[in-house]
């Protein structure tokens, strides 16, 4: 008898569990008591801010994390998700860690310094453990100021065809446009509180917006300076014959044929 | 996956702007119409070079008027600029097709290069033009894979070939 793969069951598949990270103020006596309510909050918002720029970066959703232990050992505090992006971005945030904010965008280095700063108020440093519980191979990684990076980036303007797909303000009243291209893609730019209320009522609909780009070594978005509505694409012909009916209301002669030759014999000179 | 791109040369503009009503005039532009509706089938995105504009808005032939219908009519699609990269490529194509024009350099990087030049930077699919020899040998300098499209012409397959062979008198 011949033994086929598909006659052999296939093992039940384990519950994907839940994603998680410690972050934990570490310092010689330090315990859970050290900690201000207002300073844990401070940290925990800090923590949201980075991982959510992290995400923003690698073009994923911010997963919902939430707290799901506070331990001795130092102050340690487990944060869990159950959202499937959540693995992506917690490596990503590890590695973004431990690269000291190297080659990440403006946003994510910010939000490193701002969660180191709150982390250093406290008057310790601020662990970051994504391992298994007692996975002693991995060294503790501590959060550092991020490396000065050389600033040497080209700011370029350009004209990007859009639709508008959303829109934040954010504690400080820095307003982001999220911009998703006609020809794939999509970018998030800073935006001045009036442009965001111009954005509003342009959301869904098809924009031609000028932006600036930070270029460098890596590319990153800039700020959006105007937006203008248009017409879908589709719409094309409607408007040739839109443009053509103004055109013979208002007694003029279009000759193409006339034009072309002109254009033939300008070519030949 | 982003759509394809169409890149929509000057002289299919102006057959689209037609308003002559002659009989080969209102034949041109219908072949024009079935052309950009048959590539959006193929889910072709239309973009207008930046030339494209300056060429359809320059002085001479066309009023104000014209140029202002142009400018509404094309604001429907998007229009892309003539970036550095762009620039460089449309120079590269009108140095090789002005060697045999010593002497008369000057000024004469055309549309026509400036337009092929944009449509290689954007990575477009397609060409749509009304004048395909002059575009095929700028594309043919850079060795690109851009498909001419005569935008006049029947279509060599298809639905459109098979009107033709059944039109009377076709």
């Amino acid at each position: 008898m011949v033994l086929r793969r598909s006659d052999v069951p296939s093992k039940p598949r384990k519950p994907k569990l839940p994603t998680k990270l410690t972050i934990a103020i570490d310092g010689e006596g330090v315990t859970l008591k050290d900690i201000g309510l207002r300073q844990l909050a401070q940290l925990l918002e800090a923590t949201a801010s980075a991982f959510e720029a992290v995400a923003q970066e690698k073009h994923l959703e911010a997963p919902k994390l939430s707290l799901a232990k506070a331990k001795q050992g130092s102050a340690a505090y487990e944060l869990v998700s159950d959202d499937p992006q959540a693995d992506r971005v917690v490596k990503s945030f590890v590695t973004t860690v431990r690269k000291r904010g190297k080659g990440s965008s403006p946003r994510t280095r910010t939000s490193l310094l701002r969660l180191h700063s709150t982390a250093t108020k406290t008057g310790a440093g601020l662990r970051i453990d994504s391992g298994e519980p007692g996975d002693k191979k991995q060294k503790p990684l501590y959060l550092a100021i991020p490396i000065e990076e050389d600033t040497s980036h080209v700011e370029e303007g350009t004209v990007v065809y859009a639709r508008v797909v959303g829109l934040k303000l954010d504690a400080h009243d820095r307003g982001t446009v999220m911009l998703r291209y006609d020809d794939g893609g999509s970018g998030d730019f800073e935006s001045s509180p009036d442009l965001l209320t111009e954005a509003a009522r342009l959301i869904g609909k098809h924009v031609a917006a000028r932006v600036t780009f930070q270029r460098g070594e890596v590319d990153f978005e800039g700020e959006i300076e105007r937006l203008e509505e248009r017409a879908a694409p589709s719409q094309f012909l409607e408007a040739v014959s839109a443009a053509r009916k103004t055109l013979e209301e208002q007694g003029i002669v279009f000759d193409a044929t006339a034009w072309l030759a002109e254009e033939a014999g300008e070519r030949d000179e | 996956m982003s759509r394809p791109i169409a890149i929509l040369d000057t002289n299919v503009i102006i057959l689209l702007l037609d308003t002559t009503n002659t009989r080969a005039a209102n034949e041109r532009r219908t072949l024009c119409e079935l052309t950009i509706e048959r590539l959006e089938k193929q889910g072709a995105r239309y973009i207008v070079p930046a030339p494209v504009v300056a060429e359809l808005c320059r002085t001479g032939r066309g009023s104000d008027t014209i140029r202002s219908v142009v400018r509404t009519m094309i604001s429907t699609l998007r229009i892309e600029v003539l970036d550095e990269d762009a620039a460089d490529i449309a120079g590269e194509i009108s140095r090789t097709r002005l060697q045999n024009r010593a002497g008369r350099e000057r000024g004469a990087v055309k549309y026509d290069a400036l337009i092929a030049g944009v449509a290689q930077r954007i990575g477009a699919r397609w060409l749509v033009t009304a004048d395909a020899d002059d575009m095929r040998a700028c594309l043919a300098v850079i060795n690109s894979n851009i498909e001419v499209v005569v935008a006049d012409q029947q279509a060599a397959s298809g639905q459109l070939a098979l009107v033709s062979v059944l039109r009377p008198g076709g």
